[in-house]
Protein backbone atom coordinates (compact mmCIF):
# COMPACT_ATOMS: atom_id res chain seq x y z
CA UNK A 1 0.00 0.00 0.00
CA UNK A 2 1.66 3.45 -1.07
CA UNK A 3 -0.03 6.84 0.19
CA UNK A 4 1.20 9.58 -2.12
CA UNK A 5 1.30 13.41 -1.71
CA UNK A 6 2.33 14.89 -4.98
CA UNK A 7 3.32 18.50 -5.26
CA UNK A 8 0.39 19.48 -2.61
CA UNK A 9 -0.39 22.98 -1.58
CA UNK A 10 -2.92 24.63 0.19
CA UNK A 11 -3.49 28.85 0.18
CA UNK A 12 -5.78 30.31 2.44
CA UNK A 13 -6.74 33.94 1.21
CA UNK A 14 -2.69 35.52 1.07
CA UNK A 15 -1.12 32.90 3.36
CA UNK A 16 0.54 29.34 2.12
CA UNK A 17 -0.49 27.16 4.63
CA UNK A 18 1.21 24.18 2.54
CA UNK A 19 3.71 25.11 -0.14
CA UNK A 20 4.37 21.87 -2.59
CA UNK A 21 4.84 19.14 -0.62
CA UNK A 22 5.60 15.77 -2.39
CA UNK A 23 5.54 12.57 0.29
CA UNK A 24 5.57 9.08 0.38
CA UNK A 25 3.64 6.80 2.91
CA UNK A 26 4.19 2.41 3.22
CA UNK A 27 3.00 0.57 5.96
CA UNK A 28 4.11 1.98 9.34
CA UNK A 29 3.93 4.83 11.99
CA UNK A 30 5.07 8.22 10.72
CA UNK A 31 5.57 11.44 13.01
CA UNK A 32 5.01 14.67 11.72
CA UNK A 33 6.41 17.62 13.53
CA UNK A 34 5.64 20.70 13.56
CA UNK A 35 5.15 24.21 15.60
CA UNK A 36 1.58 25.54 15.63
CA UNK A 37 1.28 27.22 12.28
CA UNK A 38 3.91 24.66 10.75
CA UNK A 39 1.02 23.22 8.36
CA UNK A 40 -0.07 19.78 10.33
CA UNK A 41 -3.75 19.94 10.33
CA UNK A 42 -3.52 21.58 7.02
CA UNK A 43 -1.69 18.11 5.59
CA UNK A 44 -3.60 15.98 7.89
CA UNK A 45 -7.36 17.35 7.05
CA UNK A 46 -5.88 16.85 3.20
CA UNK A 47 -4.77 13.23 3.95
CA UNK A 48 -8.26 12.58 5.79
CA UNK A 49 -10.44 14.36 2.38
CA UNK A 50 -12.19 16.48 4.76
CA UNK A 51 -10.39 19.31 2.60
CA UNK A 52 -9.23 19.76 -1.00
CA UNK A 53 -5.70 21.10 -1.74
CA UNK A 54 -5.30 24.53 -3.64
CA UNK A 55 -3.42 22.67 -6.32
CA UNK A 56 -1.46 18.73 -6.84
CA UNK A 57 -3.30 15.36 -5.82
CA UNK A 58 -3.06 12.68 -3.10
CA UNK A 59 -2.74 9.40 -4.82
CA UNK A 60 -3.35 5.96 -3.07
CA UNK A 61 -1.51 3.16 -5.13
CA UNK A 62 -1.77 5.71 -8.15
CA UNK A 63 -5.49 6.22 -7.93
CA UNK A 64 -6.75 10.00 -7.15
CA UNK A 65 -8.30 9.86 -3.17
CA UNK A 66 -10.84 12.27 -5.32
CA UNK A 67 -11.69 10.24 -7.43
CA UNK A 68 -11.86 6.69 -5.25
CA UNK A 69 -13.80 9.17 -2.82
CA UNK A 70 -16.00 6.96 -0.67
CA UNK A 71 -13.94 4.36 -1.92
CA UNK A 72 -10.63 5.92 -0.24
CA UNK A 73 -12.71 7.01 2.93
CA UNK A 74 -14.00 3.47 3.68
CA UNK A 75 -10.12 3.36 4.17
CA UNK A 76 -9.54 5.36 6.75
CA UNK A 77 -9.51 6.31 10.07
CA UNK A 78 -9.66 9.70 10.98
CA UNK A 79 -9.15 11.41 14.53
CA UNK A 80 -9.00 15.41 14.55
CA UNK A 81 -7.15 17.80 16.92
CA UNK A 82 -10.90 19.08 17.98
CA UNK A 83 -13.88 16.08 17.76
CA UNK A 84 -16.81 16.83 20.17
CA UNK A 85 -18.66 13.79 20.59
CA UNK A 86 -22.60 13.59 20.99
CA UNK A 87 -22.36 13.87 24.88
CA UNK A 88 -25.72 12.68 25.51
CA UNK A 89 -24.81 9.40 23.76
CA UNK A 90 -23.23 6.33 25.89
CA UNK A 91 -20.11 5.50 24.29
CA UNK A 92 -20.91 2.12 23.13
CA UNK A 93 -24.44 4.07 21.04
CA UNK A 94 -22.15 6.68 20.25
CA UNK A 95 -19.50 4.33 18.55
CA UNK A 96 -22.81 2.18 16.98
CA UNK A 97 -24.17 5.56 15.60
CA UNK A 98 -20.21 5.91 14.05
CA UNK A 99 -20.50 2.10 12.76
CA UNK A 100 -23.82 3.02 10.78
CA UNK A 101 -21.83 6.11 9.53
CA UNK A 102 -18.79 4.00 8.01
CA UNK A 103 -21.30 1.35 6.61
CA UNK A 104 -20.72 -1.49 8.65
CA UNK A 105 -23.87 -3.54 9.01
CA UNK A 106 -25.30 -4.08 12.34
CA UNK A 107 -23.88 -7.66 12.82
CA UNK A 108 -20.53 -6.27 12.15
CA UNK A 109 -21.08 -2.72 14.15
CA UNK A 110 -22.08 -4.76 17.47
CA UNK A 111 -18.69 -6.75 17.37
CA UNK A 112 -16.69 -4.31 16.35
CA UNK A 113 -17.66 -1.50 19.08
CA UNK A 114 -17.02 -4.29 22.18
CA UNK A 115 -13.35 -5.22 20.42
CA UNK A 116 -12.84 -1.54 20.26
CA UNK A 117 -13.63 -0.62 23.91
CA UNK A 118 -11.72 -3.13 24.60
CA UNK A 119 -8.67 -2.39 22.87
CA UNK A 120 -8.65 1.45 24.36
CA UNK A 121 -10.06 0.25 27.47
CA UNK A 122 -13.48 1.49 27.98
CA UNK A 123 -15.70 -1.50 28.21
CA UNK A 124 -16.86 -1.33 31.85
CA UNK A 125 -17.51 2.40 31.13
CA UNK A 126 -19.89 1.44 27.55
CA UNK A 127 -23.03 2.61 29.34
CA UNK A 128 -21.77 5.93 30.22
CA UNK A 129 -22.41 9.53 28.49
CA UNK A 130 -19.35 9.99 26.24
CA UNK A 131 -20.25 14.04 28.46
CA UNK A 132 -18.98 12.52 31.80
CA UNK A 133 -15.69 11.38 30.11
CA UNK A 134 -12.35 12.77 31.01
CA UNK A 135 -10.07 14.42 28.17
CA UNK A 136 -8.08 11.18 28.28
CA UNK A 137 -11.53 8.78 27.80
CA UNK A 138 -12.60 11.19 24.94
CA UNK A 139 -9.66 10.67 23.12
CA UNK A 140 -9.74 6.98 23.75
CA UNK A 141 -12.92 7.20 22.22
CA UNK A 142 -12.05 9.05 19.57
CA UNK A 143 -9.66 6.65 18.59
CA UNK A 144 -11.90 3.78 19.00
CA UNK A 145 -14.30 5.33 16.29
CA UNK A 146 -11.16 5.76 14.03
CA UNK A 147 -10.72 1.69 14.23
CA UNK A 148 -14.12 0.61 13.71
CA UNK A 149 -13.66 0.23 9.90
CA UNK A 150 -9.99 -1.73 10.77
CA UNK A 151 -8.54 1.00 8.30
CA UNK A 152 -5.90 0.79 6.21
CA UNK A 153 -4.57 4.01 6.74
CA UNK A 154 -5.21 5.87 10.53
CA UNK A 155 -4.94 9.59 10.57
CA UNK A 156 -4.41 11.04 14.25
CA UNK A 157 -4.09 15.32 14.66
CA UNK A 158 -2.24 15.69 18.06
CA UNK A 159 -3.84 13.00 19.49
CA UNK A 160 -2.34 14.08 23.20
CA UNK A 161 -2.87 17.46 23.30
CA UNK A 162 -4.64 18.44 26.66
CA UNK A 163 -4.13 15.01 28.20
CA UNK A 164 -1.62 14.72 31.24
CA UNK A 165 1.35 12.57 30.86
CA UNK A 166 -0.19 8.77 32.25
CA UNK A 167 -2.78 9.28 29.38
CA UNK A 168 0.10 10.90 26.85
CA UNK A 169 1.64 7.07 27.88
CA UNK A 170 -0.95 5.18 27.52
CA UNK A 171 -1.80 6.48 24.05
CA UNK A 172 1.58 6.52 22.68
CA UNK A 173 1.41 2.26 23.83
CA UNK A 174 -1.95 1.76 22.03
CA UNK A 175 -0.65 3.91 19.02
CA UNK A 176 2.23 1.39 18.64
CA UNK A 177 -0.50 -1.97 19.54
CA UNK A 178 -2.75 -0.56 16.25
CA UNK A 179 0.01 0.03 14.17
CA UNK A 180 0.72 -3.24 12.13
CA UNK A 181 -0.42 -3.81 8.71
CA UNK A 182 -1.30 0.13 8.26
CA UNK A 183 0.09 3.45 7.44
CA UNK A 184 -0.78 5.92 10.59
CA UNK A 185 -0.04 9.36 10.57
CA UNK A 186 0.58 11.00 13.97
CA UNK A 187 0.61 14.56 14.16
CA UNK A 188 2.28 16.19 17.13
CA UNK A 189 4.47 19.16 18.82
CA UNK A 190 5.38 16.50 21.73
CA UNK A 191 8.27 14.90 20.64
CA UNK A 192 7.77 11.73 23.17
CA UNK A 193 4.88 10.84 21.18
CA UNK A 194 6.32 9.92 18.32
CA UNK A 195 10.23 9.22 19.78
CA UNK A 196 9.83 5.74 19.93
CA UNK A 197 7.32 4.29 17.64
CA UNK A 198 7.82 6.23 14.69
CA UNK A 199 9.11 4.40 11.69
CA UNK A 200 10.20 8.16 10.38
CA UNK A 201 9.67 11.55 11.50
CA UNK A 202 8.65 14.51 9.00
CA UNK A 203 9.52 18.24 10.05
CA UNK A 204 7.33 20.70 8.81
CA UNK A 205 8.23 24.26 9.03
CA UNK A 206 5.95 26.95 7.68
CA UNK A 207 3.96 24.59 5.28
CA UNK A 208 7.38 23.10 4.10
CA UNK A 209 8.99 19.82 4.45
CA UNK A 210 12.28 20.16 5.42
CA UNK A 211 13.36 16.46 7.12
CA UNK A 212 11.80 13.37 6.47
CA UNK A 213 14.24 10.65 7.66
CA UNK A 214 14.65 7.83 10.50
CA UNK A 215 14.44 9.11 13.74
CA UNK A 216 18.29 7.82 13.93
CA UNK A 217 19.08 9.58 10.81
CA UNK A 218 17.96 12.60 11.84
CA UNK A 219 19.34 12.31 15.32
CA UNK A 220 22.65 11.53 13.47
CA UNK A 221 22.72 14.80 11.75
CA UNK A 222 22.82 16.85 15.01
CA UNK A 223 25.21 14.42 17.19
CA UNK A 224 27.95 17.00 17.69
CA UNK A 225 25.78 20.15 18.50
CA UNK A 226 24.28 18.68 21.94
CA UNK A 227 26.29 20.22 24.93
CA UNK A 228 25.78 20.27 28.65
CA UNK A 229 27.53 22.79 30.74
CA UNK A 230 27.28 23.28 34.06
CA UNK A 231 27.44 26.55 35.67
CA UNK A 232 27.28 28.00 39.27
CA UNK A 233 24.88 30.66 39.36
CA UNK A 234 21.39 32.23 38.05
CA UNK A 235 23.28 34.91 35.73
CA UNK A 236 25.10 32.67 34.11
CA UNK A 237 22.41 30.33 32.91
CA UNK A 238 20.93 33.68 31.73
CA UNK A 239 24.02 34.63 29.75
CA UNK A 240 23.88 31.23 28.12
CA UNK A 241 20.12 31.57 27.65
CA UNK A 242 20.99 34.55 25.77
CA UNK A 243 23.68 33.05 23.18
CA UNK A 244 22.56 29.58 23.06
CA UNK A 245 19.25 27.60 22.13
CA UNK A 246 19.22 26.28 26.06
CA UNK A 247 16.79 23.14 26.05
CA UNK A 248 17.05 22.22 29.64
CA UNK A 249 17.71 23.30 32.76
CA UNK A 250 18.29 21.56 35.69
CA UNK A 251 19.31 22.09 38.72
CA UNK A 252 22.17 19.67 40.41
CA UNK A 253 22.65 20.68 44.32
CA UNK A 254 23.84 24.59 44.05
CA UNK A 255 24.46 24.62 40.71
CA UNK A 256 22.51 24.60 37.20
CA UNK A 257 23.50 22.15 34.38
CA UNK A 258 22.16 22.98 31.40
CA UNK A 259 21.43 21.54 27.88
CA UNK A 260 22.62 23.53 25.10
CA UNK A 261 22.04 23.56 21.46
CA UNK A 262 25.19 24.93 19.51
CA UNK A 263 27.46 23.87 16.37
CA UNK A 264 30.49 25.15 17.96
CA UNK A 265 31.30 24.08 22.31
CA UNK A 266 29.80 26.72 23.81
CA UNK A 267 32.34 26.41 26.89
CA UNK A 268 35.33 24.74 27.70
CA UNK A 269 33.71 22.44 29.95
CA UNK A 270 31.11 21.65 27.94
CA UNK A 271 30.34 18.03 27.47
CA UNK A 272 28.98 16.69 24.32
CA UNK A 273 25.88 14.81 25.03
CA UNK A 274 23.59 12.38 22.88
CA UNK A 275 20.91 13.92 21.28
CA UNK A 276 17.36 12.83 21.22
CA UNK A 277 14.23 14.20 19.26
CA UNK A 278 13.26 16.91 22.10
CA UNK A 279 17.10 18.45 21.48
CA UNK A 280 16.17 18.31 17.15
CA UNK A 281 12.72 19.75 17.55
CA UNK A 282 14.70 22.64 19.49
CA UNK A 283 17.61 23.01 16.74
CA UNK A 284 14.17 23.08 13.99
CA UNK A 285 12.31 25.37 15.80
CA UNK A 286 13.94 27.35 18.02
CA UNK A 287 11.13 27.80 20.45
CA UNK A 288 10.51 26.12 24.02
CA UNK A 289 10.85 22.08 24.01
CA UNK A 290 7.02 20.77 24.73
CA UNK B 1 39.23 45.23 -25.33
CA UNK B 2 37.47 42.87 -22.51
CA UNK B 3 34.56 43.50 -23.76
CA UNK B 4 35.20 43.18 -27.03
CA UNK B 5 36.48 39.49 -26.56
CA UNK B 6 33.57 38.85 -24.54
CA UNK B 7 31.54 39.75 -27.70
CA UNK B 8 33.44 37.27 -29.99
CA UNK B 9 32.86 34.24 -27.60
CA UNK B 10 29.07 35.51 -27.12
CA UNK B 11 28.61 35.53 -31.00
CA UNK B 12 30.62 32.00 -31.57
CA UNK B 13 28.27 30.92 -28.62
CA UNK B 14 24.99 31.74 -30.39
CA UNK B 15 26.31 30.75 -34.11
CA UNK B 16 26.81 27.14 -32.59
CA UNK B 17 23.55 27.27 -30.99
CA UNK B 18 21.89 28.38 -34.50
CA UNK B 19 23.84 25.17 -35.66
CA UNK B 20 22.57 22.78 -33.40
CA UNK B 21 19.19 23.79 -34.00
CA UNK B 22 19.35 23.78 -37.62
CA UNK B 23 20.83 20.18 -37.28
CA UNK B 24 17.82 19.15 -35.03
CA UNK B 25 15.04 20.52 -37.28
CA UNK B 26 17.02 18.79 -40.08
CA UNK B 27 17.27 15.31 -38.58
CA UNK B 28 13.02 15.66 -37.25
CA UNK B 29 12.49 16.13 -40.64
CA UNK B 30 13.83 12.95 -42.05
CA UNK B 31 12.59 11.27 -38.93
CA UNK B 32 9.76 8.82 -40.04
CA UNK B 33 7.31 6.88 -37.26
CA UNK B 34 6.10 3.88 -38.78
CA UNK B 35 2.77 3.32 -39.23
CA UNK B 36 1.95 0.45 -36.28
CA UNK B 37 0.20 -2.71 -37.77
CA UNK B 38 -3.85 -3.17 -37.19
CA UNK B 39 -2.94 -5.89 -34.04
CA UNK B 40 -0.19 -3.77 -32.38
CA UNK B 41 -2.98 -0.88 -32.57
CA UNK B 42 -5.64 -3.18 -31.53
CA UNK B 43 -3.15 -4.66 -28.75
CA UNK B 44 -2.98 -0.81 -27.70
CA UNK B 45 -6.79 -0.55 -27.44
CA UNK B 46 -7.06 -3.56 -25.47
CA UNK B 47 -4.41 -2.51 -22.59
CA UNK B 48 -6.76 1.07 -22.26
CA UNK B 49 -9.72 -0.61 -22.46
CA UNK B 50 -9.75 -1.04 -18.51
CA UNK B 51 -8.36 2.87 -17.92
CA UNK B 52 -11.95 3.85 -19.97
CA UNK B 53 -14.06 5.63 -17.18
CA UNK B 54 -17.12 3.99 -17.66
CA UNK B 55 -19.85 6.40 -19.03
CA UNK B 56 -22.56 7.33 -15.75
CA UNK B 57 -25.95 6.71 -15.99
CA UNK B 58 -27.03 10.18 -14.62
CA UNK B 59 -30.61 8.53 -13.84
CA UNK B 60 -28.85 5.35 -12.19
CA UNK B 61 -26.39 7.49 -10.21
CA UNK B 62 -29.72 9.74 -9.22
CA UNK B 63 -31.38 6.13 -7.58
CA UNK B 64 -27.95 4.88 -6.20
CA UNK B 65 -28.04 8.21 -4.34
CA UNK B 66 -31.69 8.72 -3.09
CA UNK B 67 -31.68 5.04 -2.09
CA UNK B 68 -28.35 5.01 -0.36
CA UNK B 69 -29.82 8.21 1.68
CA UNK B 70 -33.30 6.47 2.10
CA UNK B 71 -31.60 3.37 3.74
CA UNK B 72 -29.24 5.76 5.71
CA UNK B 73 -32.00 7.65 7.26
CA UNK B 74 -33.83 4.59 8.69
CA UNK B 75 -31.12 3.82 10.48
CA UNK B 76 -30.55 7.48 11.82
CA UNK B 77 -33.84 7.73 13.15
CA UNK B 78 -32.89 5.43 15.96
CA UNK B 79 -30.41 8.48 16.54
CA UNK B 80 -32.63 11.02 16.96
CA UNK B 81 -32.25 13.03 20.21
CA UNK B 82 -35.61 12.28 22.39
CA UNK B 83 -36.12 15.59 22.82
CA UNK B 84 -36.84 15.86 19.07
CA UNK B 85 -39.74 13.02 19.53
CA UNK B 86 -41.19 14.33 22.71
CA UNK B 87 -41.84 18.27 22.00
CA UNK B 88 -43.36 16.84 18.89
CA UNK B 89 -45.54 14.65 20.23
CA UNK B 90 -46.53 17.50 22.88
CA UNK B 91 -47.44 19.53 20.23
CA UNK B 92 -49.85 17.09 18.88
CA UNK B 93 -51.30 16.82 22.16
CA UNK B 94 -51.74 20.40 22.51
CA UNK B 95 -53.01 20.72 18.93
CA UNK B 96 -55.69 18.16 19.94
CA UNK B 97 -56.77 18.96 23.25
CA UNK B 98 -57.08 22.80 22.26
CA UNK B 99 -59.68 21.85 19.50
CA UNK B 100 -61.58 19.38 21.33
CA UNK B 101 -61.61 21.29 24.58
CA UNK B 102 -61.21 25.10 24.12
CA UNK B 103 -62.73 24.86 20.98
CA UNK B 104 -59.77 26.35 18.82
CA UNK B 105 -60.28 26.51 15.00
CA UNK B 106 -58.61 23.45 13.88
CA UNK B 107 -57.21 24.79 10.61
CA UNK B 108 -55.47 27.77 13.24
CA UNK B 109 -53.95 24.94 15.14
CA UNK B 110 -52.84 23.13 11.69
CA UNK B 111 -51.25 26.50 10.03
CA UNK B 112 -49.16 26.99 13.36
CA UNK B 113 -48.16 23.86 14.18
CA UNK B 114 -47.37 22.95 10.65
CA UNK B 115 -43.81 24.14 10.79
CA UNK B 116 -42.91 23.36 14.48
CA UNK B 117 -41.02 20.05 13.70
CA UNK B 118 -39.16 21.55 10.83
CA UNK B 119 -37.42 24.31 13.57
CA UNK B 120 -36.73 21.33 15.79
CA UNK B 121 -35.70 19.08 13.27
CA UNK B 122 -33.16 21.55 12.39
CA UNK B 123 -31.12 21.36 15.98
CA UNK B 124 -30.89 17.46 14.59
CA UNK B 125 -30.40 18.13 10.22
CA UNK B 126 -27.41 20.26 11.71
CA UNK B 127 -26.05 18.74 14.94
CA UNK B 128 -22.87 17.74 13.42
CA UNK B 129 -21.86 21.34 13.13
CA UNK B 130 -22.93 22.63 16.35
CA UNK B 131 -21.29 19.44 18.05
CA UNK B 132 -18.15 19.90 16.24
CA UNK B 133 -18.41 16.38 14.81
CA UNK B 134 -18.59 17.95 11.14
CA UNK B 135 -14.96 17.15 10.15
CA UNK B 136 -15.04 13.77 11.78
CA UNK B 137 -18.36 13.13 10.01
CA UNK B 138 -16.57 14.83 6.52
CA UNK B 139 -14.02 11.18 6.66
CA UNK B 140 -17.09 8.23 6.49
CA UNK B 141 -17.89 6.20 4.33
CA UNK B 142 -21.34 7.95 3.78
CA UNK B 143 -20.61 11.69 3.04
CA UNK B 144 -22.13 14.15 5.08
CA UNK B 145 -24.35 15.75 2.44
CA UNK B 146 -25.89 11.86 3.23
CA UNK B 147 -26.05 12.44 6.37
CA UNK B 148 -27.51 15.48 6.38
CA UNK B 149 -30.18 14.80 3.69
CA UNK B 150 -30.92 11.23 5.50
CA UNK B 151 -31.64 13.38 8.57
CA UNK B 152 -33.66 16.15 6.42
CA UNK B 153 -36.04 12.92 5.21
CA UNK B 154 -36.60 12.05 8.92
CA UNK B 155 -37.75 15.31 9.74
CA UNK B 156 -40.08 15.49 6.91
CA UNK B 157 -41.11 11.97 6.96
CA UNK B 158 -42.02 12.62 10.55
CA UNK B 159 -43.69 16.26 9.72
CA UNK B 160 -45.71 14.35 7.07
CA UNK B 161 -46.92 11.63 9.89
CA UNK B 162 -47.78 14.39 12.69
CA UNK B 163 -49.78 16.10 10.13
CA UNK B 164 -51.85 12.82 8.76
CA UNK B 165 -52.44 11.87 12.32
CA UNK B 166 -54.10 15.13 13.18
CA UNK B 167 -56.07 15.53 10.10
CA UNK B 168 -57.10 12.09 11.25
CA UNK B 169 -58.10 13.27 15.25
CA UNK B 170 -59.34 16.22 13.88
CA UNK B 171 -61.36 14.41 11.00
CA UNK B 172 -62.81 11.84 13.70
CA UNK B 173 -63.24 14.96 16.50
CA UNK B 174 -65.07 17.24 14.31
CA UNK B 175 -66.87 15.75 11.29
CA UNK B 176 -67.46 18.62 10.03
CA UNK B 177 -63.62 20.60 9.02
CA UNK B 178 -62.47 19.89 5.52
CA UNK B 179 -59.76 17.70 5.07
CA UNK B 180 -58.57 18.88 1.71
CA UNK B 181 -58.75 22.48 3.63
CA UNK B 182 -56.60 21.47 6.51
CA UNK B 183 -54.10 19.49 4.29
CA UNK B 184 -53.64 23.09 2.33
CA UNK B 185 -52.98 24.61 5.87
CA UNK B 186 -50.49 22.55 6.88
CA UNK B 187 -48.78 22.10 3.57
CA UNK B 188 -48.27 26.03 2.53
CA UNK B 189 -46.27 26.82 6.14
CA UNK B 190 -44.92 23.67 6.13
CA UNK B 191 -43.24 23.73 2.80
CA UNK B 192 -42.49 27.74 2.75
CA UNK B 193 -40.68 27.59 5.99
CA UNK B 194 -38.80 24.65 5.27
CA UNK B 195 -37.75 26.53 2.12
CA UNK B 196 -37.20 29.62 4.25
CA UNK B 197 -34.98 27.74 7.53
CA UNK B 198 -32.64 25.82 4.95
CA UNK B 199 -31.67 29.04 3.80
CA UNK B 200 -31.22 30.50 7.01
CA UNK B 201 -29.85 27.64 8.74
CA UNK B 202 -27.19 26.18 5.63
CA UNK B 203 -26.08 30.08 6.81
CA UNK B 204 -26.59 30.26 10.57
CA UNK B 205 -26.11 26.76 12.08
CA UNK B 206 -26.33 27.51 16.00
CA UNK B 207 -29.19 27.00 18.20
CA UNK B 208 -30.23 30.91 18.01
CA UNK B 209 -31.49 29.93 14.34
CA UNK B 210 -33.97 27.96 16.08
CA UNK B 211 -35.16 30.56 18.62
CA UNK B 212 -35.18 33.07 16.40
CA UNK B 213 -37.42 30.99 13.86
CA UNK B 214 -39.68 30.16 16.59
CA UNK B 215 -39.80 33.72 17.59
CA UNK B 216 -40.76 34.85 14.49
CA UNK B 217 -43.28 32.16 13.79
CA UNK B 218 -45.18 32.67 17.05
CA UNK B 219 -45.44 36.83 16.05
CA UNK B 220 -46.44 35.52 12.03
CA UNK B 221 -49.20 32.85 13.76
CA UNK B 222 -50.41 35.47 16.26
CA UNK B 223 -50.79 38.02 13.46
CA UNK B 224 -52.70 35.36 10.91
CA UNK B 225 -55.15 34.62 13.91
CA UNK B 226 -56.83 37.81 14.08
CA UNK B 227 -60.28 37.63 12.66
CA UNK B 228 -59.72 40.00 9.65
CA UNK B 229 -56.28 38.44 8.75
CA UNK B 230 -57.74 35.01 9.02
CA UNK B 231 -60.77 35.97 6.67
CA UNK B 232 -58.92 37.44 4.05
CA UNK B 233 -56.57 34.08 4.15
CA UNK B 234 -59.79 32.05 4.06
CA UNK B 235 -60.61 33.48 0.65
CA UNK B 236 -57.58 33.35 -1.03
CA UNK B 237 -58.05 30.84 -3.80
CA UNK B 238 -56.94 26.99 -3.34
CA UNK B 239 -54.94 27.18 -6.79
CA UNK B 240 -52.54 29.72 -5.00
CA UNK B 241 -52.30 27.94 -1.90
CA UNK B 242 -51.06 24.79 -4.38
CA UNK B 243 -49.04 27.07 -6.40
CA UNK B 244 -47.22 28.51 -3.39
CA UNK B 245 -46.45 24.78 -2.18
CA UNK B 246 -45.85 23.19 -5.67
CA UNK B 247 -42.96 26.65 -5.86
CA UNK B 248 -41.72 26.31 -2.40
CA UNK B 249 -41.21 22.32 -2.76
CA UNK B 250 -39.05 22.83 -5.84
CA UNK B 251 -37.32 25.57 -4.48
CA UNK B 252 -36.41 22.81 -1.52
CA UNK B 253 -35.47 19.69 -4.08
CA UNK B 254 -33.29 22.39 -5.45
CA UNK B 255 -31.67 23.13 -2.25
CA UNK B 256 -31.09 19.37 -1.39
CA UNK B 257 -29.98 18.71 -4.35
CA UNK B 258 -27.23 22.18 -4.19
CA UNK B 259 -26.19 20.50 -0.28
CA UNK B 260 -25.57 16.59 -1.83
CA UNK B 261 -23.59 17.96 -5.00
CA UNK B 262 -21.84 20.90 -3.06
CA UNK B 263 -21.62 19.97 0.23
CA UNK B 264 -21.57 22.15 3.32
CA UNK B 265 -18.90 24.66 3.77
CA UNK B 266 -17.01 24.56 7.51
CA UNK B 267 -14.25 26.91 8.73
CA UNK B 268 -12.07 23.73 8.43
CA UNK B 269 -12.58 22.38 4.55
CA UNK B 270 -12.85 26.29 2.96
Amino acid sequence: MNLTVENVSKVFDDKKALDSLHLEFTTGVYGILGANGSGKTTLMRILASVMKPSSGRVLLDGQDISVLDYRYRDVIGYLPQHVGLYKNFTAEKFLLYIATLKGLSKEDAKAKVMETLELVGLTEHAKKKVGKFSGGMKRRVGIAQALLNDPKILIVDEPTAGLDPKERIRFRNLISKISTNRIVLVSTHIVSDIEFIAKEVLILKSGKLIQKQTPQSLLKGIEEKVWSVTVDTESETTKFQSIYKVGNIARVGDKFKLRILSDVKPHLNAVNEHPNLEDLYLYYFDEEVA
Amino acid sequence: MIKNDRQTIKFEIDDEILELEQELEMSLDEFDVEFPSESEIMMTVDALRPHVPKIENKWDTLVASVSTVMKYSTREVFYFSPLFWGLNLLFLLIGVTSTLFYEVDPYLIMLYVAPLPTFIGMIEIFKSGNTEMAELEMSFKFSLQEIILSRMVVVGAFNITLNILLTISFAVLQPEVMIGKLILYWATPFTIVTAIMLVVASKFRGSYTLTGGLVVWTVVALFLVQQDVMERIETVSAVVYIFVTVAATIFILIKMSRIYKRGISYEFNR
